[in-house]
């Protein structure tokens, strides 16, 4: 973005608030959303997080201070409603978060939104078996394709941490396309 | 693909495979800016609790001014009033019925001997009354009477 701090103005001023958000939803509803879809696994879990998402970034906006820049505080907000949403999915039904994450999985093969072929369940069904951190930084870089800079802003955590984490979870993914 | 020589880095890149519905984010757009015009308003409405809050406010602090205004006189007309004499708290006693109990709860041991020396009773004398009393046989009826 050109002039963040500008945009940031017009986000809060309520004349030019309408025009600005609807600009800001048309800029990232699609890279969050995929974000979003790629934690939660189906599609109306990451419609309601995605909502979440965004209502907590209009009511935020004052607060924004620019430390960060938006796009990666947008991230940070939807990351954390993501993990939000699937820990309380899985206090509801008093399993673990794993146990919820293998439940989707499950639920993938007859999803209506879902038209992978068997090599892309099974990245799927590789990625689960990574710890939670591990799972993100793979997703974040190899499907969203973020850069370790970006990924360092939303994730607080260093680009070389990053680096290692993800190719460790490379070698892992590959090891179990390997066996299974 | 051969899953043998699976390399992430270097095969063809694989998709999630994950779909939206058509128009889905045309939609969700709409949605959304639907949802912050519902968030608007109500922003307004706060602000009139607020200046209700206000108003209260100021009713409380003018009934406070109001209360003090009518018990601070009354408070010195109470204490002016509470430097009885004599004359008044005679009257009141004679006005009201104060039983002997009342006024014997009261009396120390020295009162009761000067009330016996200036009466002319002596304690000998009520010790005496004391035992003919204990021997008659009709110390009930004296009693009761």
């Amino acid at each position: 973005m050109q002039d963040e701090k500008a945009f940031v103005l017009e986000l809060i001023h309520p004349k030019t608030q309408n025009e600005a958000f609807r600009k800001l939803l048309q800029l990232y509803q699609k890279p969050l959303y995929n974000h979003v879809r790629g934690m939660v696994m189906n599609h109306d879990d990451a419609d309601d997080v995605l909502q979440n998402t965004f209502i907590k970034v209009f009511a935020n906006l004052k607060n924004f201070k620019g430390d960060s820049k938006l796009f990666s505080w947008m991230y940070r907000i939807a990351t954390n409603e993501a993990i939000t949403f699937m820990q309380q999915r899985s206090k509801k039904q008093g399993i673990s978060n794993e146990e919820v994450q293998q439940k989707e999985l499950n639920k993938l093969e007859s999803d209506v939104f879902f038209d992978g072929n068997e090599i892309q369940l099974k990245l799927q069904k590789a990625i689960a078996t990574l710890p939670e951190k591990q799972q993100l930084v793979f997703k974040m870089k190899y499907f969203e394709e973020l850069k370790y800079e970006e990924m360092s802003e939303i994730l607080t955590t260093s680009v070389g941490a990053l680096k290692a984490s993800y190719h460790i979870a490379v070698k892992k993914i590959e090891e179990y396309l390997h066996t299974n | 693909m051969n899953m043998k020589n699976f390399d992430l880095e270097n095969n063809d890149k694989i998709t999630t495979g994950f779909k939206t519905p058509e128009n889905y984010f045309e939609q969700f757009e709409a949605k959304m800016m639907q949802q912050i015009a519902a968030e608007q308003p109500v922003e307004k409405e706060v602000k009139v609790v607020s200046l209700f809050y206000k108003k209260q406010v100021w009713m409380s602090s003018i009934a406070a001014l109001l209360l003090l205004a009518i018990a601070i006189p009354v408070y010195f007309n109470m204490a002016s009033e509470s430097n009885l004499d004599a004359t008044t708290i005679e009257s009141y006693l004679a006005q009201q019925s104060v039983g002997t109990t009342e006024l014997t709860k009261h009396l120390t041991d020295e009162d009761v001997i000067a009330l016996e020396t200036s009466l002319g009773v002596s304690t000998s004398e009520s010790d005496e009354i004391e035992a003919y009393l204990s021997e008659t046989e009709n110390l009930d009826y004296i009693l009761n009477e």
